[in-house]
């Protein structure tokens, strides 16, 4: 838009300017020619009447002889009569002489320039005629420099208004891709971009709207969380008169039976209240995942190391820095790692490797065990086993939150089930990338007890 | 030798429990289940009537519900600690940690996070009341050469202190204090996770693990902690077989 806006200005100003100066151009070449020739004119009468002043008292080539004396600066004179020329070049446009010697004055185009014929009478003295002639270099002496000035003010006033145009448009569209990218970040579910109204009066006024719609969108959300945590919250209370109801009833199967489905519900309704409780996206958290990693393995290798599971790891060297908060990441790998150790037997290998695109971090999780039944695990509610199946639901919805994704199938390393998140990275270069990561402890505390499987590169 | 879970401090087998509740499910049952368990227990089903109950020192404890149809259960608490210091435990349907620190400081001594069973309430009013009852005493746990020191949060096995975090102090706190048990993983989450009967099971095993770590012992081979698949985990003196 912006360039359209420049190129539009050019070409009218070019046009416009081309439109004064043209006329211009040739008024000041006709101007030159015709100062040149009044000059000219004005030369020859002025030689006219010095003759008639002096030839009385002298003889005309006394006379001659003073007026040779004078120069003209663009006027070449020359004096003839019927029998010769008797003072300057001689001239060779017969024609035109002769018709001044009939009596009559004029100016004529001639060989080299312009002359002007004034034939003149004086006593005693046969009849004369003086001509002026001015060559053509002269005729356009100063119209080329004239020409060259005002073409350059013309490319001037070009320069100037296309400059113009630039910084209009650039008002213009600076506040439009402003307000593009903030349009683009509420669609991916930041619902903290604002605007800053700016520009023309109707572009200033689609800012203030958009800034509307999302303070709307967002308290949209919000009630409609509040509504969910809220209803979730009085679940609660039925809840508990049904858990202490059912632990009235005798012991028995059926008493764990009631009180293991009431364990099931109540944990569905905190999930209902954890998802309401999560806060809004925003932009600008991040996290080390590789640290993250690190301490999960640890955290989870005395339970392996118990149930006779090897954990082993395939990771960089160097932190990779995902746009996901310290906190779901930890929860993220926490959900895969304990929905792998539910559901396989005891002395299944993990496998974990990280690996970085330009864009990604991909973390996969594979295990030797039984793999997963059908690829419905992902979707709410569905384990696959025994459990709420809420884990990797969870895991899913954390990745997605962020334009991250889950997948899975086979595993590459291990044959059995293999789980890989793909998460956004945060380039090197953005600002964000700059500020330290939050959140996360500069290092993490060393859990006693752990070999390398948390610190090498590779290792089992 | 002789070793025995022996917590300092004097709770009575009986309590006076008012239970201020307006839900009429909840206030009947959970008036029958620590009634079952031998406590003596008043129900009031109003914030008004229940505060004026607790102002007239006849109980040891007040579980106080906090949404009250005639005055708000915060309001309530004020009311109760302008003038008694009656232990009050909350049971509140929010677990949100700004709520959480709200109601304790307005006074509250402990809360618990509907839904909850009577077993949770009840262990959380016997620390209420160990807490308030004992004034400066120092409370120690011992089970066999295993020693809990709940105000310095010290763990010492054999004389050896024990490099414990937080929540595997709390872990093994809460499991010597029920030596001899069974606790459910359930329980664990209840109790010592606060969470109401949710989250992860496999985050009470992680941690167990570490704990059988740290006390030098495996789950082939237990010494403290005894492992009962699908029912739980119980704490018990080694030295006594």
């Amino acid at each position: 838009m912006r360039r359209r806006l420049v190129v539009v200005s050019a070409a009218v100003t070019a046009m416009v300017a081309v439109a004064f100066l043209a006329p211009l151009f040739v008024m000041v070449h006709d101007l030159a020619r015709d100062r040149v020739i009044n000059r000219a004119e004005r030369d020859v009468e002025e030689v006219a009447r010095v003759l008639t002043l002096l030839v009385p008292n002298r003889t005309l080539d006394e006379a001659v002889e003073v007026i040779g004396e004078v120069s003209f600066p663009t006027t070449t004179v020359s004096i003839s009569t019927a029998e010769g020329t008797v003072l300057g070049p001689a001239p060779d446009d017969d024609e035109e002489l002769w018709r001044a010697f009939a009596g009559t004055s004029f100016r004529a185009t001639v060989t080299g320039g312009e002359a002007v014929y004034v034939p003149l009478e004086l006593p005693e003295t046969p009849t004369l005629v003086i001509r002026g002639f001015v060559s053509s270099e002269d005729l356009t002496a100063g119209v080329a420099s004239s020409w060259l000035t005002l073409g350059g003010l013309g490319l001037l006033l070009t320069a100037i208004a296309t400059l113009v145009a630039d910084r209009l448009g650039r008002s213009i569209v600076r506040p439009v891709m402003s307000l593009s990218e903030s349009t683009v970040a509420l669609g991916e579910g930041d619902l903290s971009v604002r605007v800053d109204p700016d520009g023309p009066p109707e572009i200033r006024e689609v800012g203030v709207q958009f800034n509307r719609l999302a303070e709307r969108i967002t308290a949209l959300l919000q009630s409609e969380r509040e509504n969910a945590a809220d209803l979730s919250h009085r679940l609660r209370t039925p809840l508990t008169a049904m858990r202490l109801d059912a632990e009235a009833l005798p012991q028995g199967e059926a008493r764990e039976k009631v009180l293991d489905d009431l364990a099931e519900l109540e944990r569905m309704v905190s999930f209902v209240i954890e998802e309401a409780r999560r806060p809004i996206k925003t932009r600008d958290e991040m996290v080390d995942v590789l640290a993250v990693v690190r301490q999960r393995i640890a955290f989870w290798g005395a339970l392996a190391d118990e149930q006779g599971r090897t954990i082993t790891s395939e990771l960089p060297t160097s932190q990779m820095l995902v746009r996901l908060g310290p906190r779901d990441t930890e929860a993220l790998i926490d959900a895969v790692l304990e929905n792998a150790f539910a559901h396989t037997p005891d002395g299944t290998r993990i496998h974990i490797a990280l690996e970085e695109t330009a864009t990604r971090a991909i973390l996969r999780f594979e295990d030797d065990g039984p793999g997963f039944p059908d690829d419905q695990v992902l979707e709410r509610g569905r384990s696959g086993g025994s459990g709420t199946g809420l884990g990797l639901d969870i895991v899913r919805r954390t990745a997605e939150l962020v334009d991250g994704r889950v997948d899975i199938g086979d595993g590459r390393t291990l044959e059995g089930a293999a789980v890989v998140v793909t998460l956004p990275r945060v380039r090197s270069g953005s600002s964000v990338a700059n500020q330290p990561p939050r959140g996360l402890p500069q290092s993490w505390p060393p859990i006693p007890g752990m070999g390398q499987a948390a610190s090498s590169s590779s290792e089992s | 030798m002789i070793a025995r879970t022996r917590i300092e401090g004097n709770v009575p087998p009986m309590v006076a429990v008012l239970v201020i509740e307006d839900d009429l499910r909840i206030r009947s049952s959970l008036a029958d289940r620590l009634a079952e368990r031998g406590h003596d227990v008043e129900t009031a089903d109003r914030a008004m009537p229940g505060v004026e109950l607790a102002m007239s020192g006849r109980f040891d404890v007040v579980v106080l519900d906090l949404g009250l149809p005639d005055v708000d259960g915060d309001d309530a608490l004020r009311m109760i600690r302008s003038v008694s210091d009656v232990p009050v435990v909350i049971a509140t349907a929010r677990d949100d940690e700004s709520s959480v620190i709200g109601l304790l400081d307005a006074g509250a001594d402990d809360y618990v996070v509907k839904p909850y069973s009577a077993d949770h309430l009840e262990a959380r009013i016997r620390a209420v009341l160990r807490r308030t009852g004992q004034g400066d005493a120092p409370r120690t746990i011992s089970v066999g050469e295993l020693k809990i020191d709940l105000d310095a949060h010290l763990a010492t096995l054999a004389g050896d202190p024990l490099d414990l975090t937080a929540r595997e102090f709390e872990l093994l706190a809460y499991l010597a204090e029920h030596e001899g048990k069974v606790v459910s993983k359930r329980e664990l989450l209840a109790e010592v996770w606060r969470q109401p009967y949710g989250g992860a099971d496999k985050t009470v095993d992680v941690h167990l693990s570490w704990l059988r770590k740290k006390l030098g012992e495996t789950a082939a081979e237990p010494r403290y902690l005894h492992t009962r698949r699908g029912v739980g985990i119980r704490l018990v003196d080694p030295s006594l077989g």
